[in-house]
């Protein structure tokens, strides 16, 4: 009897667990596009010329990373009806005119959730656009929302003609010279979207960023965000101005960003100048950090071959306008295709490269943020040098930072082909950083007109409901052109300052770890490793203690002094009353 | 950056021996406001113990008959007391004037030293007139010293008075203190010496140096050792180390004085403080390697210090000034700073105030005079000192590669007016 109950609980507890089991694998499909995190599943079908994302398509993961992190890009050649499962919102994005491959005609048939379709093509992608008329190309230069009445001023640019039903509903139009003659750029049907331009830039995209948010459904709160950074901060600034300005900011309680590079390289010598070399500086930033302040590593160096820090690009090769493919002291020519007997000696080829971008790359992160942790500077994001990096290199940089914070480079052909994002975006080509744009430009030493042309740019800005308004200042330009900037920004309507620490960020070195927690940062690292890898630190720290200790020395030298002449004067008065 | 280094390591130098010297004066000023209290006990005995006065002399005829005078004038019953002068082969009329007075008086002694015991040098004069001594305790004066008539007595009642002490050492005054500028630094220097390094060290440590003159030791330690080391140059650095090494302490007793005088020109200050330079670094040397062996831990304060001040002080002094005197021709972008300009200025200050105080110890040295000699003395006697340092540790350097034989110089005496002692 009593082994029957054993067996029959027995029993009981594996059928539960056969039960929890099955239930665990085998999720309820109802369940899997709705409630699991409810965050969209994007697909991004594009037609480009040579089957290859360029600038353009890298724009428009910009706009969508906004609202996902779950962003796939599949070229019209290769897409197969198994890439739509559970894809909540499906782009197509035609880039050139061209004939699609026939699969097309049914490849949306079981489709049902969000469909954008942009550019040329769309009357190929089977019926699912059947509500438009596709003509021929327009010009347009302003941009009007038929909802807000926003409208957006551009250069003239030509976008397909098209006519839509009755039914539709146009979101956006453009117009040429202000004539009444509107032309759809937005256009909704049901959950089919059509945008008309063909390509994508910062300086045009704001309406329709504006809009996903309606198409995505994702109702963010009305709320500008910004920030402001010093930049190039290197040992050899003067930290005077820095910490002025610094002040400036804390008094208004507005946090703010430094972009630092620990090692200053001077052109010619090559003579390496550190943060050992200015403990004025390391004492500035540290009280930064302690305050409003937050570290960005601004690369190692900023320089590459024999350029100067803060001219030269770091992670790019400018001479050749490729990425970093060849030690610093021997010249570089990138080879193409034909030079090689056969595909696989050129893609070996190409992969020896970007191992060597690897090495490079991983090398000068770790050394940068090794030698800030070296003075107790933990930075909390990435910018690279004159915000060139090549694609790989952003996905190697994903690994070490989950922050990037400047403007990006769409193109690994051409390191000029950069932009900016109209707000906060997690793209998929930076791998899971997520990117904190800057938009507003920068103070240039030479313009007097500096500040006002800053500021006409956050007209653009103001039209999204979560934009971001950002904008750099180089502290040796001195605090009151500072003071200048920041009267004018504090005239911007409300605008929710970043700070990083507040944010939940990571670094990951080889040797340091940082993260924030309820604004505090927490660095891990190890101390041999960093601060004994060279003889600065170590000699920086005993140059601190011996300040310190001098100090400490001078005063109780003084105490003794004053003893001494405190004895003398009592035995004086004390031999008088002797002697008297 | 290795001048950055090498600026701290010679400012952490310097400033050690400062801070060293300030505790030190503390110390002394501490001892001077209870010194008298260890005298007061000497009412309670009852009986006078034998003591031996040595005075070594060589070629000593301009000053003698003052010592010997002195020594007839000493408040001590003479039935207790024998003076022997040991006439260390003189070539002047030393030898006749101290058999005159051993002819007179049946307490003072001449011992004359003949090669091959003789010109052996102080220590081989005393371990000579050692041998004919008999007394309980042997006390020591140079032969340029006029000791007051208390100044046995209170040794001798000293060592009776303190068990533990194996050598008890009074205070020296300078003779010849407003002959010139030169003696009036000498004067500030030694009285400074006294109270800062002697009373300050034995206030805090129990420790004293016997300074080689007007000092008393037990005859039983004397003998325990087998006499004075002749191959040392300062014997007395020596002789002290090995009284610590026995257990015993070295006592400063300031009310036991003496009078001696001191070098009036350059070239004898020269000569007898590169002697004194050169006998410490032997002692350093013959010691610092065998700080194990020494019984009583104490003496390594004292040979840290000697150690201290003849290569680290002045090594870091030497340092700095060279990297200040390259600064100024090549700039070494130093990081120290402001800190490096308060510094110098409290050193000075400390200096300045310590040896006035020293002074205001003594009645009647700390005079206006005597307060601006301080403040001139530390831009000249006192940077002398480096150059002495140098010169002292080279002929050392010189003397061991060379395996030389050490000679003594022996100090040049003057003839002094006749002083009358101020009781």
């Amino acid at each position: 009897m009593r082994n029957q109950g054993k067996n029959r609980r027995l029993l009981g507890k594996v059928i539960i667990v056969l039960a929890i089991m099955l239930m665990t694998s085998f999720p309820n499909p109802s369940h899997a596009t709705s409630s699991i995190d409810d965050k969209p599943k994007v697909l991004v079908i594009y037609t480009t010329e040579d089957g290859e994302i360029n600038e353009n398509q890298r724009y428009l993961d910009l706009l969508i990373g906004h609202f996902t992190t779950d962003i796939k890009f599949i070229s019209s050649e290769q897409v197969e009806k198994n890439d739509l499962i559970s894809v909540t919102h499906l782009f197509y994005y035609g880039q050139v005119a061209t004939k699609l491959p026939d699969k097309f005609i049914t490849l949306f048939d079981d489709y049902e959730g969000t469909f954008v379709a942009i550019g040329y093509n769309v009357e190929q992608l089977g019926d699912q656009f059947e509500f438009l008329d596709i003509k021929h190309e327009v010009t347009i230069d302003q941009l009007d929302d038929t909802t807000t009445h926003d409208s957006l001023a551009i250069s003239q640019t030509a976008i397909v003609e098209v006519e839509a039903s009755n039914k539709s509903e146009i979101l956006i139009h453009g117009q040429l010279n202000n004539n009444e003659n509107n032309h759809p750029v937005l256009i909704k049907q049901g959950n089919r979207y059509y945008y008309a331009f063909d390509t994508f830039d910062s300086r045009q995209v704001t309406l329709f960023a504006e809009a996903l948010h309606d198409i995505f459904q994702i109702d963010h709160e009305e709320k500008y965000v910004g920030y402001i950074r010093l930049e190039d901060v290197h040992p050899l600034v003067d930290p005077e101005p820095l910490k002025e300005i610094a002040n400036l900011l804390n008094e208004r309680n507005i946090p703010f960003m430094v972009a630092v590079i620990p090692i200053y390289t001077k052109q010619g010598t090559g003579e390496r100048i550190t943060f050992a070399d200015s403990p004025k500086l390391v004492k500035v930033l540290k009280h930064i950090q302690k305050t409003g302040g937050s570290i960005v590593l601004h690369g190692y160096t900023h320089q590459f071959r024999s350029s100067e820090t803060g001219e030269g690009f770091e992670f790019w090769d400018v001479e050749n306008n490729t990425p970093i493919y060849g030690p610093e002291d021997e010249p570089f020519t990138l080879k193409s295709e034909h030079d090689f007997s056969s595909k696989a000696e050129f893609e070996n080829y190409l992969n020896n490269l970007k191992e060597f971008e690897r090495t490079y790359t991983e090398t000068k992160i770790n050394k940068g943020l090794d030698e800030l942790a070296k003075y107790g500077l933990y930075p909390l994001a990435f910018e690279a040098p004159h915000y060139t990096m090549s694609q790989h290199g952003y996905e190697i940089l994903s690994k070490y930072f989950s922050t990037y914070v400047g403007q990006v480079q769409l193109s690994d052909q051409n390191w000029e082909i950069m932009d900016t994002a109209p707000y906060i975006t997690t793209p998929s080509f930076l791998h899971g950083m997520e990117l904190l744009p800057e938009t507003m430009g920068y103070v240039r030493p030479h313009d007097q007109q500096a500040v006002k042309k800053i500021i006409d740019r956050t007209e653009r800005i103001q039209l999204n409901r979560d934009g971001i308004f950002s904008v750099f200042y180089h502290p040796y330009l001195g605090s009151e052109r500072f003071e200048e900037l920041l009267a004018e920004i504090e005239k911007l309507p409300n605008i929710s300052w970043i700070d990083l620490k507040q944010m939940d960020v990571w670094v990951k070195g080889d040797h340091i770890e940082i993260h924030t927690n309820n604004g505090q940062i927490i660095a891990d690292y190890n101390h041999f490793k960093i601060v004994y890898s060279s003889l600065d630190a170590p000699l920086y720290y005993i140059g601190q203690f011996v300040q310190y200790a001098a100090w400490i020395m001078t005063y109780l030298g003084l105490a003794s002094i004053c003893a001494f002449v405190f004895f003398t004067i009592f035995l004086k008065l004390r031999n008088k009353q002797v002697e008297g | 950056m290795i001048a950055d280094l090498l600026i701290y390591i010679s400012l952490f130098c310097i400033w050690l021996m400062l801070f060293y010297h300030a505790f030190l004066m503390f110390g002394g000023y501490f001892h001077s406001l209870k010194h008298h209290k260890f005298t007061q006990k000497f009412d309670k005995i009852e009986h006078y113990p034998k003591v031996s006065i040595l005075v070594p002399a060589h070629n000593e005829e301009v000053v003698i008959e003052d010592t010997i005078k002195a020594m007839i004038q000493l408040d001590y019953p003479k039935e207790h007391l024998e003076v022997i002068i040991i006439n260390d082969n003189s070539s002047d009329q030393t030898g006749s004037i101290i058999e005159q007075y051993a002819k007179d008086y049946s307490f003072i002694k001449a011992v004359h030293t003949r090669p091959p015991h003789a010109g052996k040098g102080k220590s081989g004069a005393l371990n000579q007139g050692l041998k004919q001594a008999t007394g309980e305790f042997i006390a020591v004066y140079d032969a340029d010293n006029t000791p007051e008539p208390d100044a046995i007595q209170m040794l001798a009642l000293g060592l009776m008075t303190d068990t533990k002490a194996g050598a008890i050492v009074g205070k020296f005054r300078v003779v010849n203190a407003n002959k010139n500028l030169l003696t009036r630094l000498i004067n500030i220097e030694t009285l400074t010496f006294q109270w800062l390094a002697q009373a300050g060290r034995w206030f805090w440590f129990k420790m004293t140096t016997i300074p080689g003159t007007n000092f008393a030791i037990r005859r039983s330690i004397l003998d325990q050792l087998g006499g004075w080391d002749e191959k040392a140059l300062t014997e007395d650095t020596e002789l002290s180390i090995r009284v610590y090494n026995l257990g015993y302490y070295i006592r400063f007793l300031p009310s036991a004085v003496t009078w001696e005088q001191e070098p009036e020109n350059f070239r004898v200050w020269w000569r007898q403080r590169t002697r004194w330079a050169r006998g410490n670094e032997y002692v350093i040397f013959k010691y610092l390697w065998q700080i194990h062996k020494l019984r009583n831990k104490k003496i390594v304060i004292d040979l840290y210090y000697f150690f201290f001040t003849y290569f680290l002080f002045f090594g870091g002094v030497i340092l700095s000034h060279f990297i200040f005197i390259v600064n100024l021709i090549h700039d070494l972008e130093l990081s120290i700073g402001n800190v490096s300009y308060a510094l110098l200025i409290t050193g000075f200050l400390l200096f300045v105030t310590e040896v006035c105080l020293a002074l205001c110890i003594e009645p009647k040295q700390l005079t206006m005079k005597n307060f601006l000699i301080v403040i001139f003395m530390y831009f000249t006697y006192s940077q002398l000192w480096i150059f002495l340092v140098v010169h002292a540790s080279w002929l050392e350097v010189k003397r061991i590669i060379l395996r030389q034989e050490i000679t003594w110089y022996k100090t040049q005496r003057f003839k002094q007016p006749v002083r009358r002692n101020p009781s």
